[in-house]
């Protein structure tokens, strides 16, 4: 059987979480290329049809950080 | 005219070749074919960034007549503005482009190649779709106001009104209490403070607003509406200021009474600020029934360990009255009980050997107890120890001004753990605050003395006095949201949400409506909207739908 790889989305905020992730890129932190960056301006952004439409599309997990 | 999308992959020398397979990601993008009507121009680069690469890009969207761009690299806190800037000069507007992360959230962090090859494709892909769901967006120029608000009129607040005032930049200080000057006003040399309020009052550009404080302001730095409120008549007054210098300085800790500090007004125990009033008043240091003192104690650190922290004035301002004591009745025995000397300034030194060849002496404790003039203390090596005097000076812990809280909330800046106004950075930028262009001077941000406060106001002023240069233009935050008035149903959620205060109510609508002055693009009010009617323009739900269906296709 193939190995499940969540897809998983990540709502991050471009003044702290996205920023965090870019640190962890210029760290070469390992990621699984299933992971998935969406930068927005504030993690308050993300609503209820943001989170839906993410997972009606196929989405595994939401990771929403700010 | 057809849209014609740009797409430029860049190699980043070897940050992003070294790691994905660029020539792969050129082909297979140039492949794409959901793109039907739309002609894609696809090309690589060595460095976008630099003069060629910038270069590149201008002619690249000149000479192919490109009305979209996508440009693969780096993450866009690195260089959006770049590329916005680079738009700007050609005849494509900057709100059609978008940057995809492929090196710090792809190629870096994915170490197999083709994997990671496999994944930038996947972003761009997802930046394509993006960029034809985005819409032209045009840029507003406003006047920038060169004019500033100083909250608080100490030495810290009147510094700072001093220096800034100008033909062309008027100072509005706000003060709480009937007259200017501070705690200095209260103090034994009031000379330079006098001298200081003079200059002040004469000043035809520093408008001066007594018993007033801060009713409301909205707004950034070189754009924000205040309202002020006089707190006896409830007038309110209305201007436009470019900054805001938070110097509203600080309270002292009320011992009287407390657990280590047992004494009522009766006996013969004083603040340090209350014998600086006598001084100033009777220019004499005497016990309440007008006698002179026999012996006198001198208690520092009184709530040092409640606080948590050094007060730094206290040592000093207590030696000083040591000083006055000597001089006015040589011969009395004086005693300082100290727990830590701090004598942080360069002249406080030679002042304490002074005190000590006079005669002053210094006990060091550990614990110390007031019990009227009476004081029990426990020394260093754990010996407990009475001694009688008939006065005693105290000196309190410095603490937040009252009022920090509100204040702090209404200009949406952040307090330190103590309550005092928090530093932008401690080290490096210790005079702004988390808002840009609201600073804190004096001992708003935590124990200062005299010069402390003098010198963070010179340098607010001057960093002002760089920042909001009469007569320059500001660009308002051009991705803001707007409330779509035929879904709102009035019921207010994002008024309450928005930090900035940018939404308001229209009655006679009876919709909300954001200010877009003063909208800083979040998004929280999209987030917060029960019938879904806010829009955040260049992050709409269709433009990171796009995004969302590549990631997880
Ligand atoms: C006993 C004693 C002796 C001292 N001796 C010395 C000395 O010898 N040398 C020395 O360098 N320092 C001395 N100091 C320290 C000195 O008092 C401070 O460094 C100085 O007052 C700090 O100035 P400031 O303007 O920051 O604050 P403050 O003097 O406290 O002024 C703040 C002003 O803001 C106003 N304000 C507060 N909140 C608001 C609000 N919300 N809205 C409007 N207005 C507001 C207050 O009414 C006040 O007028 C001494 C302090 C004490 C207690
Ligand atoms: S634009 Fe970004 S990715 Fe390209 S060379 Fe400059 S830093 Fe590197
Ligand atoms: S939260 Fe939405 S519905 Fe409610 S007032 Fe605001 S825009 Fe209107
Ligand atoms: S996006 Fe909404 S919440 Fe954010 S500043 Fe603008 S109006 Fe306020």
């Amino acid at each position: 059987m193939e190995e499940f790889k969540p897809k998983i989305v990540g709502f991050l905020c471009n003044w702290c979480t996205y920023a965090a992730a870019d640190m962890a890129g210029a760290a070469k932190t390992k990621l699984p290329s299933s992971f998935n960056v969406v930068r927005i301006m504030c993690s308050g952004r993300v609503d209820h049809n943001l989170l839906l439409t993410t997972f009606f599309n196929g989405a595994d997990g939401i990771l929403v950080a700010g | 005219m057809s849209d014609k999308i740009g797409i430029f992959v860049c190699e980043c020398g070897p940050n992003i070749a070294g790691r994905v397979d660029i020539d792969k990601i050129v082909k297979e993008i140039s492949e794409l074919k959901d793109f039907n009507d739309k002609e894609l121009v696809v090309k690589k680069h060595k460095l976008l960034c630099s003069v060629g690469g910038k270069k590149f890009l201008e002619e690249e969207i000149k000479s192919n007549n490109l009305t979209h761009m996508v440009c693969a690299a780096c993450s866009p806190r690195d260089h959006d503005t770049t590329f916005i800037n680079v738009c700007k000069k050609t005849q494509m507007n900057p709100y059609l482009y978008t940057m995809v992360n492929i090196r710090e959230h792809c190629a870096w962090v994915i170490p197999d190649k083709e994997e990671a090859t496999k994944k930038a494709i996947q972003y761009i892909h997802g930046g394509i779709n993006r960029v034809f769901y985005q819409e032209e967006l045009f840029e507003k120029q406003l006047e920038s106001n060169p004019d500033v608000l100083v909250i608080g009129g100490g030495i810290a607040g009147i510094e700072s009104a001093l220096n800034l005032a100008s033909e062309e930049r008027t100072v509005y200080l706000i003060e709480k209490a009937p007259e200017p000057g501070g705690k200095t006003m209260q103090g034994s040399n009031l000379n330079f403070i006098r001298q200081k309020t003079a200059k002040l009052l004469n000043n035809p550009n520093v408008k001066i607003f007594t018993n007033t404080k801060l009713e409301n302001i909205i707004g950034f730095q070189g754009n924000f509406e205040i309202v002020i409120k006089n707190i006896i008549s409830n007038e309110l007054t209305e201007f436009m200021a470019g900054a805001v210098i938070i110097a509203t300085g600080y309270d002292l800790l009320d011992c009287k009474g407390s657990e280590y500090f047992n004494f009522t007004d009766k006996d013969d125990v004083f603040s340090g600020l209350e014998i600086e009033a006598l001084m100033s008043a009777q220019k004499k240091i005497v016990k309440k029934n007008g006698k002179a003192p026999s012996s006198v104690g001198m208690a520092h650190c009184a709530g040092r360990e409640k606080v948590g922290y050094c007060s730094k004035i206290c040592c000093n301002y207590l030696l000083k009255i040591s000083g006055y004591l000597k001089t006015m009745y040589p011969d009395i025995p004086i005693r300082h009980y100290v727990k830590e000397l701090c004598l942080p300034n360069k002249e406080n030194q030679s002042y304490y050997n002074e005190m000590k060849s006079g005669g002053v002496e210094f006990q060091y404790v550990k614990s110390l107890n007031l019990n009227g003039e009476t004081v029990n203390y426990t020394d260093i090596y754990g010996n407990a120890g009475e001694s009688a005097h008939d006065m005693i000076v105290y000196a309190q812990a410095m603490i937040p001004a009252s009022g920090s809280n509100e204040l702090a909330k209404l200009l949406n800046t952040d307090l330190d753990e103590f309550g005092f106004y928090k530093e932008a950075h401690l080290k490096i930028d210790p005079i702004s605050t988390s808002n840009d262009g609201i600073f804190a001077v004096g001992a708003a941000h935590g124990p200062a003395d005299v010069t402390d406060s003098v010198i963070q106001a010179k340098a607010a002023v001057a960093k002002i006095s760089v920042q909001l240069i009469p007569g320059q233009k500001i660009i308002p935050e051009v991705k803001v949201s707007e409330i779509l008035e035929a879904y709102c149903t009035g019921c207010q959620t994002c008024l309450q949400i928005c930090k900035y205060g940018a939404i308001y109510f229209d009655d006679e609508r009876a919709v909300s409506v954001v200010n877009e002055a003063v909208c800083r693009g979040c998004g929280n009010c999209v987030g917060s909207c029960p019938s879904g009617s806010i829009r955040s323009k260049h992050f709409t739900n269709p433009q990171l739908f796009q995004e969302v269906k590549e990631a997880v296709r």
